[in-house]
C-alpha cells in the first residue's frame, strides 16, 4: 500500500467517526417521565424542618417579621374544636386546616397574607369571583357585617353559588362563609366552604369556633401556659448549668427561669426585665434584617452595613457577632411596652438555625443587668 | 490534484478543503462580532449560550423555531473535522511538512480543549463568611431540584434533578420524576427563568397556577444571569391526594410534606458541586487604596481539610488554589461598605475543568511547530543565499 492509498484509507475511516461524533453531540431531549438517577451524600442536612412550612414563611410577606421565617412546629393558635369537626395537618399556607362536620367536601382554613394582602375589597371580591358572583364596590364592602376575631374587628363574608377554588372545577350550590381580619402587619382569612346546606348547618359551630380562637404570637404571654407550664420559677445562683431545648447556659444571680413559651426556647426574668432566646430555622432573614428589626422596635432608623460594622462585638456560640444596644419607646411584639426602655440583642446567625438573644426592660434595670446579660450570652452553648 | 469520484471521496474532499476551513473561520468571525454586540445588551452568559455554546442560531418564523446560522459548536466541530482530514490525513507526511502537521495537531488539541470544557467542566462560586465552611460550590447559572427525607441525622442523601431536566419545562410542558426510593412521583412544570413570588393580588397576573394565595410574577431576565431567580410549579401525588407548591430559587425554606409516614423536603437552588475536600475561611483581609474605600488587594486564609488532614493555605489574586482537579480563585468579597475589621465574606470562583491546562499545552505544541517551520524556511533561505554567494564567487561576472 503506497502513501496515497494509506492517506485515503485514513481519511475514509475518520470521516464516519467525525459525523458520528457530531450526531452524538446533538443529544435528544429527556422524555416526559424521567427516573432520578443523580444522588449525593450530603453533610449539614438542613434541620429545623419539623413540619410543613407556610408559603408566607417560604416566600416572605407573612405575619410581620416572624412569618419571614419557617413557622414553629407548635401552632400558635388555641381553640375549641366544635363537635364533629376534624383537625387536619396544616398544608403549606393553611395555619389551621379543619374539616367541619366530618364532611370531606367541606373545609375550613385559617390563612394569612403579609400586609393588607391586596386590600379588603379585593379579597372580598376574590371570594365572590370564586363563587361566581359579580364584584361589589368598596362602599358595599364597608357595609358588610362585622364580628370579633382574635380581639379585632373582622368582616363577615357569606356567599352562595357555584364554587370554583384555585385550579378546581366549579362545584354547584356551594356556600362560602368567611372572615377577613385586616391587621396592621398582616391579613387573616378564616374561610369555610362546602355544599350550601352543610355550610349553613355548620354556621353555629363556625361561630363558636372563631369565638374560641386565640393566638400566642412569638414572645406573647400564653394564657394556657400556666396550665401547661412546668414548675415554679427558680432562682438562679450562677453556679449551675441550666438547660433549654438544645441549649446549656449559666443562670446569672437573681435571674429566674420561666417556662418556654411561643418561640422562646429559653425564657428568663429578672425584676421587670425579660431575657429570652428565640430559635428560628436557617438564617432567618440574616444579620442586618434582624438587627434593624430590633432597632425598629424602639423607633430607630435601620443601620447600613457600615453602621453594623461599627457595633460592639461579642462572642456567642463560637462566633463573633454584633451586640445591639438601643434605647427608646419599646413597641415590640414581646416584652414590656413603654418609654425609657433599653433593648440588648445578640443575633447568632447560622445556616442551619439561628438564635436571637434579647433582653428588654426599663432602661435603668437593663443597664444594671448588662454585665450579667453578656455573661449569659457567653455561657450559651449547645448540648 | 486528483479528483475523487466516489461519494466518500467527494465528502472527504469537501470536509478537508481549504474552502471549508475559510468558511468556518468566517463563521467564527461573524459569531464573535455579533456575539460581542449581543453581550452589550444581554450579558456575557446569554451571549456565550446563544452564539458559542450552540449548534445553531435560531429565530422564530411563523411561530416555528428555525436555524439561520451555524453556532459556535457546529463551526468549531466542522473546523476540527476539516483540520483532521486536511491537516493530518490528506497532507503528505514527510519531514518537510513536520512543522505544519504539528501546528495542525496543536490547533486540533486546542479545539478539543474547548469541547471538553463545554461538556465536562463545572464553574461556580464558593462564598464563605469568616469562620464558615463548605464542601461544595454552587453554579452561577444552573439550577437543580433536590429531594430528601427529613431525618434527625446530620448526614443524608439527596436525589437531584439537573438543570437540563428543569429549564425546558416552560409554559405547560410537564415532566414527571420518579425514583424507587421515593413514595411519590414529582411533577414539575411552568419553569420561569427570573421571577418573584408574591401574594396574588388583583393588580398583576400570575404565571401558572396560584397556590396557597401565592403566584409567580415573571420578570425579564437579568443582564447578569447569575442574578436571575428561577421559579417552577411542583406537584406530588400521595395516596391519590395531590399536593402542590411553588419552588423558588430564593425561597427561605424548602417545601416540606408528609408521605408514607415520612417527612420529605424539596428545594430549588443553584446547582451544587461537591468538592473532594472542605474549605474553611479563617480570615479575610483587604487593603484599600489610600484615602478611598476601593480595595487595592484582598486575600483569604483558608484551611483545606480532607481525610488525610488539614493544611493552611493563602488564596489571593493571581495565586489560586489548585487541588483535587479544582481551581479556586479569589474573586470577590463583601459586604459592600464593610468596615476595616469586617465582618467579611469572601467569594472564590471555582472551576473544575479537566482540560484546564490543555490550551497551554496546545500553545507549546503550536510554538514548536512554528519554530520548526520557521527554522526550516530559514535554513532553506540560508542555503540558497550561500549557494548564490558561492556562485557569485566562482563567476563574478
Amino acid at each position: 500500500m503506497n502513501r496515497t492509498q494509506r492517506q485515503a484509507r485514513r481519511s475514509r475511516t475518520a470521516l464516519p467517526f467525525g459525523l458520528l461524533a457530531l450526531a452524538a453531540l446533538a443529544a435528544c431531549a429527556p422524555g416526559e417521565v424521567v427516573e432520578i438517577t443523580e444522588r449525593r451524600q450530603v453533610r449539614d442536612v438542613p434541620r429545623g424542618l419539623q413540619g410543613p412550612v407556610s408559603s408566607a414563611a417560604r416566600f416572605g410577606g407573612g405575619m410581620g417579621v416572624p412569618a419571614s421565617n419557617p413557622m414553629p412546629e407548635e401552632s400558635p393558635f388555641r381553640f375549641v374544636l366544635p363537635e364533629g369537626w376534624e383537625e387536619l395537618e396544616p398544608t403549606s399556607m393553611r395555619l389551621l386546616n379543619l374539616r367541619p362536620g366530618g364532611d370531606p367536601s367541606t373545609d375550613c382554613a385559617l390563612t394569612v397574607l403579609g400586609g393588607d394582602g391586596g386590600g379588603l375589597t379585593a379579597n372580598v371580591n376574590r371570594w365572590r369571583d370564586q363563587i361566581g358572583l359579580q364584584p361589589i364596590t368598596e362602599d358595599e364592602v364597608a357595609r358588610l357585617p362585622k364580628t370579633v376575631l382574635l380581639g379585632q374587628q373582622a368582616t363577615i363574608v357569606d356567599l352562595r353559588g357555584d364554587y370554583k377554588g384555585m385550579g378546581d372545577e366549579a362545584k354547584a350550590d356551594f356556600g362560602l362563609l368567611g372572615l377577613v381580619l385586616m391587621a396592621d402587619q398582616f391579613t387573616l382569612f378564616l374561610k369555610m366552604t362546602g355544599p350550601a346546606e352543610v355550610v349553613q348547618a355548620e354556621r353555629p359551630n363556625f361561630e363558636r369556633f372563631y369565638a374560641s380562637l386565640s393566638a400566642v404570637f412569638p414572645g406573647e404571654d400564653d394564657p394556657h401556659a400556666q396550665h401547661a407550664g412546668g414548675g415554679a420559677p427558680a432562682g438562679g445562683n450562677g453556679d449551675h448549668q441550666h438547660s433549654g431545648p438544645g441549649l446549656d447556659y449559666s443562670l446569672p444571680d437573681g435571674w429566674r427561669e420561666q417556662p418556654p413559651k411561643g418561640m422562646r426556647v429559653v425564657n428568663l426574668e429578672v425584676g421587670n426585665v425579660q431575657c429570652y432566646v428565640i430559635e428560628l430555622a436557617g438564617e432567618a432573614g440574616g444579620l442586618a434584617m434582624n438587627l434593624n428589626r430590633w432597632r425598629n422596635e424602639v423607633g430607630l432608623a435601620p443601620l447600613d452595613q457600615a453602621g453594623i460594622a461599627q457595633l460592639e462585638r461579642v462572642s456567642a456560640m463560637g462566633q463573633s457577632t454584633p451586640l445591639l444596644e438601643v434605647t427608646g419607646t419599646y413597641q415590640g411584639m414581646s416584652g414590656p411596652t413603654g418609654g425609657d426602655s433599653r433593648v440588648l440583642g445578640v443575633p447568632i446567625i447560622r445556616s442551619t438555625n439561628s438564635l436571637f438573644v434579647k433582653m428588654v426592660g426599663p432602661d435603668s434595670e437593663v443597664l444594671a443587668q448588662r454585665a450579667s446579660f453578656l455573661d449569659f450570652v457567653a455561657s450559651l452553648h449547645e448540648h | 490534484m486528483k479528483k475523487e469520484s466516489s461519494l466518500g471521496g467527494k465528502l472527504i474532499q469537501v470536509f478537508g478543503s481549504y474552502g471549508l476551513a475559510c468558511l468556518c473561520l468566517i463563521f467564527l468571525f461573524v459569531l464573535t462580532f455579533f456575539g460581542t454586540l449581543h453581550q452589550v445588551e444581554n450579558g456575557l452568559y446569554d451571549a456565550k449560550q446563544t452564539y458559542f455554546n450552540s449548534w445553531f442560531l435560531w429565530t422564530e418564523v411563523g411561530g416555528v423555531s428555525v436555524p439561520y446560522f451555524p453556532g459556535g459548536v457546529l463551526s468549531m466541530s466542522l473546523l476540527t473535522v476539516n483540520l483532521i482530514i486536511g491537516g493530518l490525513l490528506r497532507i503528505t507526511w514527510s519531514t518537510r511538512n513536520a512543522g505544519v502537521i504539528i501546528i495542525h495537531f496543536g490547533i486540533i488539541f486546542m479545539l478539543l480543549a474547548g469541547l471538553v470544557k463545554l461538556t465536562r467542566s463545572d464553574e461556580g462560586h464558593l462564598t464563605l463568611m469568616e469562620g464558615g465552611s463548605s464542601d461544595h460550590f454552587q453554579s452561577y447559572n444552573l439550577w437543580e431540584v433536590a429531594v430528601w427525607e427529613v431525618t434527625a441525622g446530620e448526614v443524608g442523601e439527596e436525589l437531584l434533578i439537573p438543570d437540563e431536566h428543569i429549564t425546558d419545562l416552560i409554559g405547560s410542558t410537564r415532566r414527571t420524576f420518579t425514583s424507587p426510593d421515593l413514595p411519590f412521583d414529582l411533577t414539575l412544570t411552568g419553569f420561569v427563568q427570573n421571577c418573584d413570588i408574591l401574594p396574588k393580588g388583583p393588580q398583576w397576573e400570575a404565571t401558572g397556577e396560584v397556590i396557597d394565595g401565592y403566584g409567580i410574577l415573571a420578570l425579564p431576565a437579568e443582564k447578569e444571569s447569575e442574578r436571575d431567580l428561577a421559579g417552577i410549579h411542583a406537584e406530588v401525588l400521595i395516596d391519590g391526594r395531590s399536593e402542590r407548591a411553588i419552588l423558588y430559587g430564593a425561597q427561605r425554606a424548602p417545601w416540606v410534606f408528609n408521605a408514607s409516614g415520612k417527612r420529605w423536603a424539596v428545594d430549588m437552588r443553584h446547582t451544587r458541586y461537591p468538592m473532594p475536600y472542605g474549605i474553611t475561611l479563617k480570615k479575610f483581609q483587604k487593603e484599600d487604596h489610600p484615602g478611598i474605600s476601593m480595595a487595592k488587594s484582598f486575600r483569604s486564609w483558608v484551611t483545606r481539610a480532607d481525610e488525610s488532614g488539614e493544611e493552611e493555605i493563602l488564596i489571593q489574586m493571581n495565586e489560586p488554589l489548585r487541588e483535587g482537579g479544582l481551581v479556586l480563585f479569589q474573586s470577590s468579597w463583601g459586604p459592600e461598605g464593610a468596615g476595616p475589621e469586617g465582618p467579611f465574606f469572601s467569594v472564590f470562583s471555582v472551576v473544575r475543568n479537566p482540560s484546564d491546562k490543555w490550551p497551554e499545552y496546545s500553545m507549546w505544541i503550536i510554538f514548536i511547530g512554528l519554530v520548526m517551520t520557521f527554522l526550516r524556511t530559514l535554513l532553506r533561505f540560508v542555503r540558497k543565499q550561500n549557494a548564490e554567494r558561492q556562485k557569485l564567487a566562482q563567476d563574478p561576472s
